[in-house]
């Protein structure tokens, strides 16, 4: 069963998110902030990082940077309220960037998104 | 031979001895004789026993042999005496050393060989000192009374009693030897240099002749003499201490020195005693090398020559080494290119930097010509003067060759022939002036025939080639058969004559030509050569007549002539004469005017104007101011009819011989429309002249360049100079680097389009330093329908700036403060949505429960629409939205887009016609937001189109491409058209229509597109349907190029 971490200072979309995830299978690592997320990533492993931007603290673009810089091999996703243009998408996903999930999200895409990023694994 | 056994024996020891190697003397008179033998013999068995292979020995009768032998043989002449001193025996050289035989020796006295002289002094010598190594010098007599030079030795024979049995007498020829020591005596005597031994306390033992004739003295003066007898105490001290050093060390020692205005070089040698090596004398050679010296000074001489030749060389000299390196430049290389030689050199060639590129080249390839052909032709190198001028020089270049005749440098001789280049250039261009001039020009020679003519003596004459004129005689050319004579005169007088004469052509036709000949002389003003210059006066002289017949013309026009000319006799005080023009400018006729007394003359001039006109009248009468001088004065004056009119007398006094005043002529022209108008303008300058003035913004005019004409006070005080200091300057003198170009191209722009330009912002670099923030109106100033430069305001903006400075970080903080709203806003809205989602798509869930999930779903979408659609009013409302612009290709843009429209339209069973042509022009935008556009019209024309279609089309229309939007919907009253892009416009859709909208999606729509440079507008028909078109402008494919 491939896990995922679910990075949010929000427990409400943790949760929610959480629940999609296991619905579609998927065994989910909840994490609420940037720094939990490093610390939880050290010691374990996980198929995809599904990381808000906007959080109290280290921010999703920061945590970014560190898991990349870390181990670029780890699949970072985000997941945020925030619109960006696809010349900024294809930015980031030139730089690593699994995907782009815009918030509010519905059940079938996320899964789609999400089965997508790891089925290309 | 009669011998005596005994003395044989002895005299055969003695011969061994004398030929032997026994080095200890061997003292005959204190061993004896049989010991001796015995020693003898026993040597000899021993020398001979230890031969190998030779076992018997010698016996004694042998050994008399032998000695016998080398008694007979031996070279010195030996003779035995009895004890009387007669010869008793002798040997064979003996007699022939003395050429006398048996009968002249035997029991002769030894006596008789010699003088008695002689005799006598041998007697004394040899009696006292007795012994084979003593030996005396002397001479024989020979048989035929000669004498030779011999040395002599006598030794007593005893016996072992001590009896004296006799004597040995040994006689050495040595005239030989002392014909060698006189001449090589006479060879030191005589010797061209000086030669001397000195014993050990510095006396003179030894001098030759040479030495004497330096000292001047005779010999005896100076043998036995001291070294300071005849030098210095200072020579002697110096002597002395070398003197010193070669007997103590016993080495020779050599030194130069000069006396007496000779140069001498001296050894001193040590002379070793032969037996004990230890020196006892020094001999000195001095040798006379003035000469050598002379000869050496005339090289240093000579080549002080040779330098000062270098340096005073009216030529650059180069030296190089084979590769290029300078070895030495002369002085006049600094005259030549300003450089000092020491920055020269040790520089190569071919990395100095006052050498042009090509001349390097030339220098390197005669290096290389050099090598293998050694003729080489100047030529002429470019050099840069270290003060930046630019010389030419002519390069003579020749190959140092050693004596070998390899070349290892290389000598450049340049002669700068700048002035003469710049000379030739010179005459070059007065060589083209002259051939080129448009007037002919000759050179004649002093018998008159012509030596060179240029190119229009030729055109006016007539002739195509010069072969055909030069040489031949002036007066071919020209009808001067008798002014000739008077043309010469007058050049050999006066130097130049000027005057006219007919020239004929070579068609013999003739023209009128007006010659100005000059005669050249060189230095010593003998006369070289005459130059003429030609001119064509035929046109002129035509255009004298046609002056004169116009002179006729000139009396009808001033007949004719609108202003009013008159002739006032100032004695008559009345007018002569007054053109009939006078009708229209005063109204009065000639006649009337010339009846006039001064008295109403007077009255006709306005009393505000009288007291000028008075002082005018009298300015030009009185000579001794401005004679002849020609006035105009500005006068009202009374019209016959029209009341006072202003009139313009332009008039002058006509004197007398006496220098009175006769007459005033002049012209009266009524100039008040004039006047009016010019008053008009003048006042209304003044007004724009104090307006600018008093102007609180800064006003300035400039010429066509660009510089200050006029400043006001207010620019003078932003500016923060005075308005001397910079009137006349250019204006762009006082703006900030970065601004300069951009007023640059403002001031082309006004320029071109002739119209003003507003609001440019610069940037001005006050008198302080200060930099002020100015805002610029420019406007042309056009000069008779020139541009005669712009006239400019400007506004201290500094005050605007800080507030939009300030707005700028508000705007910042307002971006940051929407992104947060943003984010704030909709994050709440993911859960509600996410689980209503779950709560439909939930098994466990009832239809009633999944039928509230839904509305609550609707409701949470169209809240996060509405919280969407607010935020992008906020941000274009604060300008804070960000747009991505990029090269876009519509055709693929709006197919993507048709995709994600499809399923909604066909789903409503709707028809969707799409009409995009295969190819485009590319558009600059923001994907998203222009496909959130488009999505937003095509939502709206779904919402309110339940049959028909909804179709999308693209077309290219001039610059720009043409989306429209059509369907077939319920249409917009023209009443409603105009609001629909205002905010929060919501359309009547109908009481059975769900009102889902916003109303701010057309607002939105209308900000981006204003955005992107395009316009969108609506066109529609209530019932029939609508239509929504949005233009956006197409990048030229160049600029999108430049771009990417």
């Amino acid at each position: 069963m491939k896990k995922i971490m679910v990075v949010d200072n929000e427990p409400d979309i943790v949760d929610l998110t959480r629940t999609v995830l296991e619905l579609g299978g998927y065994t989910v690592v909840p994490s609420y902030s940037g720094e939990e997320a490093l610390r939880r990533l050290e010691k374990e492993k996980v198929d995809l990082v599904l990381l808000d931007i906007m959080m109290p603290g280290m921010s999703g673009w920061d945590v970014f940077n560190r898991i990349k810089k870390k181990n670029k091999d780890i699949k970072v996703a985000f997941m945020s309220v925030l619109d960006i243009s696809d010349k900024r998408k294809q930015v980031l996903i030139d730089e690593g960037l699994a995907d782009y999930i815009m918030k509010p999200f519905d059940k079938e895409t996320l899964l789609q998104r999400v089965d997508k990023i790891l089925k290309v694994q | 031979m009669a011998t005596e056994p005994e003395i044989v024996k002895i005299l055969r020891e003695e011969e061994r001895l004398r030929n032997g190697q026994a080095k200890s003397s061997y003292n005959i008179e204190n061993t004896s004789t049989d010991e001796t033998v015995l020693h003898a013999s026993d040597d000899s068995t021993i020398v001979l026993e230890s031969i190998p292979g030779q076992s018997k020995t010698l016996n004694s009768e042998h050994l008399d042999l032998l000695y016998r032998d080398a008694f007979e043989s031996c070279l010195l002449a030996i003779l035995v005496l009895d004890t009387q001193k007669r010869i008793i025996s002798w040997n064979s050289h003996t007699e022939t050393l003395l050429n006398k035989t048996n009968v002249d020796l035997y029991l002769q006295s030894v006596a008789s060989l010699h003088s008695t002289d002689e005799w006598s002094r041998i007697e004394q010598k040899l009696g006292n000192e007795s012994g084979l190594q003593h030996e005396l010098e002397t001479t024989i007599l020979t048989k035929n009374k000669g004498t030779v030079d011999v040395t002599v030795s006598l030794s007593r024979l005893e016996n072992s009693d001590r009896k004296n049995l006799g004597y040995l007498y040994l006689i050495k020829n040595t005239s030989e030897q002392k014909k060698a020591e006189q001449q090589l005596s006479s060879i030191i005597q005589y010797a061209d240099d000086s030669i001397y031994l000195f014993d050990e306390h510095c006396q003179y033992r030894l001098v030759n002749n040479s030495l004497l004739s330096r000292l001047g003295r005779p010999r005896e003066d100076v043998v036995g003499k001291r070294y300071h007898d005849f030098h210095s105490p200072q020579e002697t001290k110096e002597f002395t201490k070398k003197h010193s050093w070669v007997l103590e060390h016993g080495l020779p020692l050599k030194d130069v020195f000069s006396k007496d205005g000779n140069w001498y070089a001296r050894t001193i040698n040590p002379v070793k005693d032969a037996c004990t090596l230890h020196t006892s004398a020094v001999l000195v050679i001095e040798k006379d090398i003035t000469g050598d010296k002379i000869k050496e000074e005339l090289v240093v001489e000579k080549e002080d020559k040779y330098r000062t030749m270098f340096n005073f060389f009216p030529q650059v000299i180069i030296l190089t080494d084979k590769k290029g390196t300078v070895l030495d430049v002369n002085e006049r290389i600094t005259e030549w290119i300003t450089y000092q030689t020491h920055e020269i050199k040790g520089m190569n060639l071919f990395n100095v930097s006052f050498l042009t590129k090509e001349s390097k080249k030339i220098i390197k390839k005669t290096f290389s010509k050099i090598k293998t052909d050694k003729r080489i032709t100047s030529f002429e190198i470019d050099v840069f003067a270290k003060n930046g001028e630019t010389r030419v020089g002519i390069v003579c270049m020749s190959p140092l060759e050693d004596d070998q005749g390899a070349t290892f440098g290389h000598l450049l001789v340049i002669s700068d022939i700048t002035e003469q280049k710049r000379m030739d250039e010179v005459k070059r261009i007065k060589d083209s002036a002259i051939s080129s001039s448009p007037g002919a020009i000759t050179f004649i020679d002093l018998e008159g025939n012509l030596t060179y003519v240029n190119d229009s003596f030729l055109r006016m004459w007539g002739y195509t080639n010069n072969g055909e004129v030069i040489g031949k005689p002036i007066q071919q050319f020209c009808k001067m058969k008798e002014q000739f004579f008077e043309v010469m005169d007058a050049l050999n007088s006066r130097g130049e004559w000027i005057g006219e004469l007919t020239g004929i052509r070579k068609d013999q036709s003739t023209f009128q030509v007006q010659l100005a000949a000059n005669i050249i002389k060189n230095e010593s003003t003998t006369p070289i050569c005459i130059v003429g210059s030609y001119i064509d006066i035929t046109h002129y002289k035509k255009t004298i007549q046609a002056l004169s017949e116009s002179q006729q013309r000139f009396q009808i026009m001033f007949e004719n002539s609108l202003d009013m000319i008159y002739q006032f006799n100032i004695q008559k005080e009345t007018y002569d004469y007054v053109s009939p023009s006078s009708v229209k400018v005063v109204g009065y006729f000639p006649e009337e005017m010339e009846s006039f007394s001064l008295k109403k003359i007077k009255d006709l001039i306005h009393p505000a104007d009288y007291a000028q006109w008075a002082e005018h009248l009298q300015a030009i009468t009185d000579h001794q101011i401005k004679q002849n001088s020609v006035q105009s004065i500005e006068y009202r004056l009374k019209h016959k009819t029209r009341g006072y009119r202003w009139m313009r007398d332009t008039c002058t006094a006509l004197f007398n011989q006496k220098n009175n005043p006769v007459f005033v002529v002049g012209t009266i022209e009524d100039v008040t429309e004039r006047k009016n108008v010019l008053e008009e303008l003048i006042k209304s300058e003044e007004k724009y002249r104090i307006l600018a003035e008093t102007s609180a913004d800064g006003v300035f005019t400039t010429d066509a360049l660009g510089r200050l004409t006029y400043i006001n006070p207010s620019f003078e005080k932003l500016c923060g100079r005075k308005k001397s200091q910079i009137l006349a300057t250019p204006f762009r003198k006082y703006l900030l680097e970065d601004s300069v170009y951009f007023f640059q191209q403002i001031f082309i722009d006004v320029r071109k389009k002739n119209d003003k330009i507003e609001n440019v912002e610069l940037e001005l670099v006050a008198g302080n330093g200060e930099i002020i923030p100015i805002e610029a109106n420019i406007a042309p100033l056009t000069k008779q329908t020139e541009f005669g430069g712009v006239v400019c305001t400007v506004r201290d903006i500094t005050q605007r700036r800080e507030i939009e400075d300030e707005l700028k970080k508000n705007e910042r903080l307002k971006t940051e403060f929407m992104n947060i709203a943003a984010h704030e806003l909709r994050s709440p809205v993911t859960p509600i949505k996410g689980y209503l989602d779950l709560i439909l798509h939930d098994n466990e869930s009832n239809e009633k429960i999944k039928n509230w999930a839904k509305i609550s779903l609707r409701n949470a979408e169209r809240l996060l629409k509405l919280v969407n659609d607010i935020l992008d009013v906020a941000r274009l409302d604060s300008d804070t939205m960000r747009f991505d612009m990029e090269k876009i290709d519509p055709v693929e843009f709006l197919k993507e887009i048709v995709e994600d429209m499809r399923p909604a339209i066909t789903n409503k069973k709707l028809e969707f016609p799409v009409n995009i042509p295969p190819s485009l022009p590319h558009i600059l935008g923001d994907k998203n937001r222009l496909s959130q556009v488009l999505k937003n019209l095509m939502s709206n024309s779904l919402k309110f189109t339940d049959c028909g279609s909804i179709g999308l089309k693209v077309e290219k229309k001039d610059n720009h491409i043409l989306i429209t939007v059509e369907d077939t919907g319920i249409g917009i009253s023209q009443n409603e058209l105009k609001k629909i892009f205002t905010k929060f416009y919501q359309a009547y859709t109908g009481e059975d229509r769900n009102n889902e909208g916003t109303g701010l999606g057309l607002f939105i729509s209308k900000e981006i597109i204003k955005k992107h440079n395009g316009t969108i507008w609506a066109e529609s028909e209530v019932g029939k349907g609508s239509r929504f078109i949005i233009q956006l402008p197409y990048v030229y494919k160049m600029i999108v190029d430049f771009k990417t």
